[in-house]
């Protein structure tokens, strides 16, 4: 098999535009030194990073301009690339296996 | 007031696990119900769930979610929008109504199995909120084409399928019985939970949901799209099950529930969203092929997934990757062929713009299926639609429950013999349409022996008359509510005004 890099990240609902574009700002800062892919396919939209992608809920207050716990992205949530962990404060997206 | 952090509590509230002294272990959890696989009891309890959340936030997020849904079915319903949509669009959400909703209901049996006899408390806890999920999901997929009736009288078919013998039904039946319905709840988190709803789920709600909004049907993307946020948190019952069956040095356990129930799940797809997607989605809001959508979700995220478990691919997966090249056009030839079979009217999805399109996204296709559809547009054209309707029935698999389509996989190129797979046991013959759908029966054929397919009961008696009408009175399909072909044959061009419906 063919290495290469696994994408990872959240499958966001197209129907709060408001916290799918905060989702993707805050993805935008919380991992700065990758590309930050964004498949908009309107019904849903695809956030992704290589290999880990963290979100933390203080970037995600930033951007949003309003306070919110993690868990309330869940309504919007239909999906994601990879494991997801979920702690107080970060959600991370990522895959262990390299090949 | 300082609250304390979830993660300080959370344990503690969830982990309400006991050593059993009263009775043992097989009386709490009997073998049918819970297979321990052998994994001792106290290992079970590692099981941690890697998506947590509280039952008050549970509440505060499904209150959000309904009061969503329901509000934009409550604007939508006043308009005209469904009145507008194409046809095949229509046909698209009908048979997906039937297909599902009562399916949601039985899911929801089966998480409930799951937070009795899931063997650790946190696993409990994840399928109690799995339980009101689903029963969401019967509940606002029987609501919403219910008081749209008056618009679309086939949506009585969200209800109703269930309660018949169509063969469709069948094939749903078939399948859900083996996932969840008549599964013990450690099989059924892989089975269910892993394979079905981390994996395949995405391709009908997610994929049909970027299909909905493109096609203006907001009320369905809107819908579908919520119900598979509720998938995607009790799907991860699956990871922490694997692990702990990984650790306790099962991983071929894992590996073989996830290999029979993939399978059996994508063949289901193959019929649903292959025809939805690459038929009856109107051409100008398709946003990727089926094929697209299975490489994206399945071959990609869902691969990488449960590789990272530790999990390879099945062992059919050359055989997978072949059959997405053929297997859903021949099923839509032939749902279409024997349309007053189904519940929905199926259009043809086959005129100039849309073939050029299908042959674009599956090379070949012209000149392998496009054929069978100028035969039956030429006779259309001559003023003989009766031709393109059925005298005789198909085979079906003894798996899968669906058509036995070997003949044009191997008339397309893609098979190397025409011939059914069939298998001899206990003195009958039981065919089937492919080799992995032969081993899944071959697994457990005590399971699957005693299920007549619609063919069988037709041969053994229990369909009378043995043809055509009897077929459909069987199916609890009256002559109103039989499918016909849902743009009255605009796809095969100018054709006799006789040919027209009234």
């Amino acid at each position: 098999m063919t290495t290469q890099t696994k994408m990872v990240g959240p499958v966001v609902r197209g129907m709060d535009a408001s916290l799918a574009e905060a989702m993707i700002t805050a993805i935008e800062t919380d991992n700065p030194d990758v590309d930050v892919d964004v498949d908009d396919q309107g019904g849903y939209i695809r956030i992704t990073t290589p290999g880990r992608c963290l979100l933390t809920r203080a970037s995600l207050e930033d951007a949003l301009g309003k306070s919110m716990q993690l868990h309330q992205i869940e309504p919007q949530l239909a999906g994601f690339a990879g494991r997801m962990l979920v702690g107080d404060e970060e959600v991370v997206w990522y895959l262990e296996r390299e090949d | 007031m300082p609250r304390l952090p979830r993660s300080e509590w959370y344990d503690l509230t969830r982990d309400m696990n006991w050593d059993l002294s009263y009775i043992t272990e097989d009386e709490a959890f009997p073998p049918q119900l819970s297979n321990s696989f052998g994994v001792p009891a106290h290992d079970w309890w590692a099981w941690d769930e890697p998506y947590k959340i509280t039952y008050s936030e549970y509440v505060h997020n499904q209150a959000g979610k309904d009061a969503g849904v329901y509000s934009v079915n409550n604007v939508l319903n006043r308009s005209d929008i469904w009145d507008n949509l194409e046809p095949g669009w229509r046909a698209a959400v009908i048979a997906h109504y039937g297909a599902i909703a009562v399916a949601e209901y039985q899911a929801g049996i089966g998480e409930a199995r799951m937070a009795r006899f899931g063997r650790a408390a946190a696993w409990r806890n994840m399928a109690t909120f799995g339980t009101l999920d689903e029963t969401r999901h019967g509940q606002l997929q029987t609501y919403i084409p219910y008081q749209a009736l008056a618009k679309e009288p086939k949506f009585d078919w969200a209800h109703k399928a269930y309660h018949t013998n169509e063969w469709g039904v069948i094939a749903a039946r078939h399948l859900f019985d083996d996932m969840f319905l008549a599964n013990d709840a450690v099989s059924m988190a892989i089975q269910l939970t892993f394979t079905f709803e981390t994996g395949f789920t995405n391709l009908q709600f997610l994929g049909m949901a970027a299909d909905a909004m493109k096609a203006g049907d907001f009320d369905f993307g809107a819908l579908i799209s919520s119900i598979q946020t509720d998938e995607a948190r009790h799907a991860q019952q699956g990871e922490p099950t694997i692990k702990v069956l990984t650790k306790a040095g099962k991983a071929d356990v894992a590996q073989d529930l996830l290999d029979r129930m993939f399978w059996r799940a994508w063949k289901l797809f193959a019929l649903l969203t292959g025809f939805s997607m690459d038929y009856y989605t109107p051409l100008e809001n398709r946003t990727h092929s089926f094929k697209e959508f299975m490489d994206e979700f399945i071959n990609k995220q869902f691969i990488d997934q449960f590789r990272d478990f530790g999990l390879e691919k099945p062992w059919y997966w050359d055989q997978l990757l072949n059959e997405m090249n053929w297997t859903h056009h021949a099923y839509h030839l032939g749902v279409y062929f024997w349309r007053p079979t189904v519940w929905w009217n199926p259009v043809a999805g086959v005129g100039p713009a849309e073939r050029e399109w299908l042959e674009e996204k599956y090379p070949g296709w012209n000149a392998s299926f496009g054929k069978y559809w100028d035969t039956m547009g030429q006779n259309v054209r001559d003023g003989h639609p009766e031709l393109t309707l059925p005298e005789t029935f198909p085979v079906v698999c003894n798996s899968c429950q669906l058509p036995v389509c070997t003949p044009a996989g191997y008339a397309a190129g893609y098979l190397e013999s025409p011939l059914p797979y069939v298998v001899e046991y206990n003195g009958r013959k039981y065919t089937f349409c492919s080799e992995p759908c032969k081993w899944v029966f071959e697994m457990q054929p005590e399971t699957f022996a005693g299920h007549l397919s619609i063919i069988d009961r037709l041969l053994s008696g229990w369909i009378q008359p043995p043809d055509i009408p009897g077929a459909l009175a069987y199916m609890g399909l009256s002559p109103e509510e039989c499918g016909v072909d849902g743009t009255d044959y605009d796809w095969a061009g100018p054709v006799p005004p006789a040919t027209k419906s009234a």
